[in-house]
């Protein structure tokens, strides 16, 4: 144990993606390593999410081909200044060359110092979690399409297999008939380049404890909806507020100045600090429009959430999505009335026929914030807020060929509250309370 | 499931000692330093805002832009227990945070041989955090939580506190 966490101090590279990203949805990676008894086994690492992550091992051993299926859980933490990702290893299960052993569940684990210093995991199938006899993993990398080849996947499922089939798409292996293009059997969405796609993203980057953690949402959410537009043919309109714009004015200016489409989505993301006033009746919370310590909070640098909502719903624009990631919790003062008034990179492997109905099907409003009245909602300085990274991973999950449902607006969100709900829990965060988030939609789709 | 990861979570943190020696300085640390040297910590009841140099007034002690109010008298024991507290590292997280406003309450005035070390701002729950400014000279503070269940709070600020 000793020996091989103390390499970590002498970590580079290759994992900064993996942690970045460990919370991310849709990655696919591949992991070798070698058994104690000289096997070498090579991994395919398929990551939805924190609660939903799979791999395929294959390995030969005693001249036979052997493919297992792990389920795994990740847990990740800090631990004075040291951050650890575990992937614990459960269910492992003969999929082809069962001879009736057991086989004990390989679980993986990084560790990393705040300085951002990253190396190869380690590995052990120690089912007591001794992790003394670990060994590092010969290699770990992320598969990308087009460099995946049919006989690589078949070495890992079925032919039959869903997700032999799911992963020939998302891998670009099988074509897809069904291209998103502008539709003709429906009246009331127009051509897809006659759609804009509105990303208004108001984030406080500026702010010292969580302004890192928003920097990283707004970039992750600009690359994300930015892939969705260029894949869907919408055009892509982004607006952000940030460092010393960070201001009820400008947020104001912006929602009075903004005049979408009838058949444009308009999505609303606010990252930052927010709160409830001590005699507030609204459910969802007031958002803290102050990029410095030193202004004072009043009803002059807030705004509520539904405020925002009515604002651009007023617009008139096809779909509009408002999701608010911050705390709602009592700030301790009651709402006086003021005088005057006044690098998860896309990877762009998404389902497209999901995307067609999430965009451009459907019509209607949504709002959605990170925590119920009275709580707090958490974020992580390394991978962003707890519920706009879960947004992220939801929304990844919902438009992709591992899933075999119907994609929808209603799954989206409250998976991302589920996701957040998570993400906050002891098991996962021991320093956090479960935020639990709330929404109400009203969206229907057309054909 | 439960005692399965206590199991590995205590191997981890076995495993993090090993680390210690190599790893960068956090905020939590940098308190834990000051306060090892400190001779005295004296607590002031501050206004929930910095005011910047230009406006603040003549007449009222500010520290690290804080105005400052009334002194909040400790008993020796809870003196001792309050820098117990707060010289334990997993009383505060940096990298895991709350997305709430701080609204300062308490400053904590790190003393070293009469002069101001460093100084800790705090605010309490629901919106536990806190600012590190080391030295006296203002300079832009570190900021941490205060982990939920912390020792610090009760001492500070319980009723009657």
């Amino acid at each position: 144990m000793k020996g091989w966490l103390h390499n970590g101090c002498l970590l580079a590279g290759l994992l900064i993606f993996v942690f970045s990203a460990g919370l991310r949805a849709q990655d696919v990676t591949e992991i070798k390593y070698k058994g104690t008894d000289g096997t070498m086994y090579t991994g395919l690492l398929v990551y939805s999410n924190e609660e939903d992550i799979f791999m395929r091992i294959n390995f030969t051993q005693g001249g036979k081909f052997r493919v297992v299926h792990t389920d795994y859980a990740a847990v990740t933490g800090e631990e004075d200044g040291v951050n650890y990702f575990f992937l614990e290893g459960e269910n492992a299960h003969y999929v082809t060359g069962d001879d009736g052993t057991a086989y004990n569940p390989d679980h993986f684990i990084w560790v990393w110092e705040d300085s951002g210093q990253y190396d190869l995991p380690y590995t052990s199938d120690d089912p007591e979690y001794n992790m003394e006899q670990a060994t590092q993993v010969i290699s770990y990398k992320q598969l990308e399409k087009g460099k995946v080849t049919d006989s690589y996947l078949r070495s890992f499922f079925g032919s039959a297999e869903p997700e032999y089939l799911a992963m020939r798409k998302f891998f670009g292996l099988e074509k897809v008939t069904t291209p998103v293009k502008p539709t003709t059997t429906t009246t009331t969405i127009a051509a897809n380049k006659d759609v804009t796609m509105h990303l208004i993203v108001v984030a406080n980057t500026a702010i010292s404890d969580i302004g890192s953690s928003c920097s990283i949402d707004k970039r992750n959410l600009t690359s994300e909806l930015e892939g969705i537009s260029e894949v869907t043919g919408m055009k892509f309109k982004k607006y952000i507020v940030e460092e010393q714009e960070f201001t009820k004015s400008k947020v104001q200016n912006l929602l009075n100045a903004f005049t979408p489409g009838p058949n444009d989505v308009v999505m609303f993301v606010y990252r930052g600090h927010g709160f409830r006033w001590s005699n507030q009746k609204e459910e969802y919370p007031q958002l803290d429009l102050r990029y410095s310590s030193f202004t004072r909070i009043s009803e002059n640098t807030s705004i509520n959430l539904e405020e925002v909502y009515n604002t651009v719903k007023s617009k008139g624009a096809r779909l509009n999505l408002f999701f608010a990631d911050c705390c709602n919790s009592d700030v301790g003062i009651s709402q006086v009335t003021a005088a005057s008034f006044m690098n998860m990179q896309s990877n762009n492997n998404y389902d497209t026929q999901k995307l067609r109905k999430l965009f451009l099907l459907s019509r209607g409003n949504l709002i959605s914030t990170a925590a119920s009245p009275g709580e707090v909602s958490w974020a992580n300085n390394a991978n962003g807020g707890f519920y706009t990274v879960s947004l992220l991973q939801s929304l990844r999950d919902e438009i992709s060929y591992l899933r075999n449902d119907d994609a929808d607006w209603n799954g989206l969100v409250e998976n991302t509250i589920k996701g957040a709900r998570y993400k906050s829990s002891k098991s996962v965060c021991s320093n956090c309370t479960q935020q639990n988030g709330i929404y109400y939609s009203e969206i229907t789709y057309g054909k | 499931m439960a005692n399965k990861m206590s199991a590995l979570l205590l191997a981890i943190g076995f495993g993090m000692l090993t680390l210690a020696s190599c790893k960068t300085s956090s905020p939590a640390q940098a308190l834990k330093k000051a306060l090892k040297t400190a001779d005295s910590l004296a607590v002031y009841h501050v206004d929930g805002y910095p005011t910047i140099a230009s406006e603040q007034k003549t007449g009222v002690y500010y520290l690290q832009g804080y105005a400052v109010g009334q002194e909040q008298t400790l008993s020796a024991s809870d003196l001792v227990a309050l820098k117990v507290a707060l010289s334990d590292t997993a009383t505060f997280d940096a990298n895991t945070v709350k997305s709430c406003p701080m609204i300062a309450q308490l400053a904590i005035d790190i003393r070293k041989k009469g002069k101001s070390a460093g100084t800790l701002v705090l605010s309490p729950s629901p919106c536990g955090k806190a600012l590190l400014f080391e030295g006296a000279k203002p300079k832009a503070p570190a900021a941490m939580d205060l982990v939920i269940g912390n020792g610090v709070e009760p001492l500070l600020f319980a009723a009657g506190k």
